[in-house]
């Protein structure tokens, strides 16, 4: 994303941003989906969010 | 006994000291809050300092049969515990005259353990932050230097109870909002399983990450305040149903034979070299307690790291995009900077964040824990920044500065681990160095014993600061 489609999402939500705040939200939310693509893109079909407390359970001792 | 002497206390041993009257409730809590005037001017690490009321729960502490395995015993808190009808500020402008709708699930449980709750902690505004810093109330300093940050979010915490002006008090931890100010300050502290403790009238922050712990002048007091406020809580439908195991015995049990996992990957990327070094002496000491130290491998963490923003990120932005729209100027600047970048994050990228999070912990779970039974590493591979360098608007700068700090915490936020901190020496010029335990999932017991055990064979955690 660039900081100018943040922008845009900002305003859409009907929220106002300074020039260096959308700078920072586009470098820091770039680099998180950056980060996480290819797991995110790994992931199977059947994998969601309560998978975590079965796994915890799991783990546990 | 002096207020000198009932200040160097823990909890759990001024808690004997007034069971036995060898002291009392209201010589504790006047000590604590002579030192507390004392301290506040340099530190400004409360947020209010409830006398009269602490002195007369304090009275009548004295007057009555022993409540619980607190009793009498001073305490303080991060401002966003909620007692109805008070206002818990939440560190923040927008919340600062708002009563709290019912009182928190935690305070509930010190008090019937007797505790004493004498005022309200300094923290980030809305928990949203690792410095410490607080624009509205004033920064909170660190009683190591005062030119130093104390660590974020529950700094108040961190620097009242190492100043020893309060003997323990709770946190939160989303991110590592417990573990960062415990070892900025030197103090010790749990952040237990995501699901071990109520998170029920506690300010929320992102609701798949917050936990609720405490800070404390040693890990004796951490596992004796953290199994007093765990286990199951109606109120609130993500604790864990299983019971507290009785964390205070288990602790005792010898290290011998544990195993010790350290991995040089990640949590050594960039370290500082004093803070390594400390890290290898604490090894060393494990060594001579009969544990085996195994070097492994870790998953991907900086992966975790990233997921752990994009599920803070959005659930926050989530909760304040009202105030994001209505009251924008009632937010500071790098707090409303952070809030602001949520709102970015699509969709898509926040629930995959949450799908991946099973996987992630399995991951983590069979390369580490089929191998050892807790890993050990520093809460930071930084020395502690000085005020003025992270006292910044937020921009990209900023985001760079913060990221450095909660690199080495964020990623057991996202599996949800329990990690015990203590301090592990300090710095040429005087800092402390936090090492953190961390245990597979609702493992506290071994957490806490690897870190009793390492405090009863050093003194690191007796070190008071000279504010």
């Amino acid at each position: 994303m660039n900081p100018s489609q943040i922008k845009a999402a900002l305003d859409e939500q009907g929220v106002h941003a300074d020039p260096a705040h959308v700078s920072a939200a586009a470098s820091t939310v770039n680099s998180m989906l950056k980060a996480t693509a290819d797991r995110f893109a790994a992931l199977p079909l059947e994998a969601e969010p309560a998978g975590f407390q079965v796994e915890q359970r799991r783990s546990a001792p | 006994m002096t207020p000198e002497e009932i200040l160097s206390l823990s909890c759990v041993q001024l808690a004997a000291a007034i069971r036995e009257r060898r002291t009392s409730a209201v010589a504790a809590m006047e000590a604590v809050l002579e030192r507390a005037r004392r301290v506040q001017w340099r530190l400004n690490c409360f947020l209010r300092i409830d006398e009269a009321s602490a002195l007369e729960a304090a009275r009548l502490a004295d007057r009555q049969p022993a409540r619980g395995p607190l009793h009498g015993v001073p305490m303080a808190h991060k401002d966003m515990y909620y007692r109805r009808g008070v206002v818990s500020s939440c560190g923040s402008k927008i919340l600062r005259e708002r009563p709290a709708p019912a009182t928190a699930t935690a305070l509930e449980r010190l008090d019937a353990a007797g505790a004493v709750q004498f005022g309200v902690l300094n923290m980030t505004e809305f928990a949203l932050g690792p410095t410490g810093h607080n624009w509205h109330y004033g920064h909170c300093r660190n009683p190591w230097n005062v030119e130093r940050i104390p660590g974020g979010s529950s700094a108040g915490t961190a620097a009242s109870v190492a100043a020893r002006a309060n003997f323990a008090g709770l946190g939160s931890d989303t991110g590592g909002s417990i573990r960062l100010p415990a070892a900025f300050c030197g103090t010790s502290g749990i952040k237990p399983t995501y699901g071990r403790v109520s998170r029920a009238g506690a300010m929320p922050l992102s609701f798949s990450l917050d936990t609720v712990g405490p800070l404390t002048r040693t890990v004796e007091d951490a596992a004796l305040i953290a199994q007093l406020i765990a286990g199951p809580d109606p109120q609130d439908p993500t604790c864990d149903a299983r019971p507290v195991p009785d964390w205070t015995t288990l602790m005792n049990d010898s290290v011998k034979g544990l195993r010790i996992g350290r991995s040089r990957q990640y949590f050594y990327d960039d370290c500082d070299a004093e803070i390594a070094a400390a890290m290898d002496a604490s090894l060393d000491v494990f060594r001579k307690l009969g544990a085996s130290i195994v070097d492994i491998d870790l998953p991907d963490l900086a992966v975790y790291n990233a997921a752990s923003g994009l599920i803070s990120g959005a659930e926050a932005a989530a909760l304040h995009t009202q105030w994001l729209r209505s009251r924008p100027q009632d937010y500071s600047d790098q707090v409303r900077g952070r809030l602001l970048q949520g709102l970015a994050i699509p969709a898509t990228s926040y629930i995959d964040a949450l799908r991946m999070r099973g996987a992630a912990l399995a991951e983590f779970c069979n390369q580490v824990f089929s191998k050892v039974d807790v890993l050990h590493g520093p809460v930071l591979s930084i020395q502690t920044p000085s005020v003025a360098e992270t006292d910044l608007g937020w921009g990209e700068h900023t985001a760079e500065v913060l990221a450095r700090i909660t690199r080495l915490t964020r990623p057991g936020s996202y599996l949800g681990l329990p990690s015990v901190c203590a301090n592990a020496g300090f710095t040429r010029d005087g800092m402390p160095i936090g090492l953190q335990l961390i245990a597979r999932p609702f493992d506290e017991a071994t957490a806490l014993r690897a870190g009793h055990a390492f405090q009863r064979a050093t003194d690191w955690h007796l070190r008071a600061p000279k504010v």
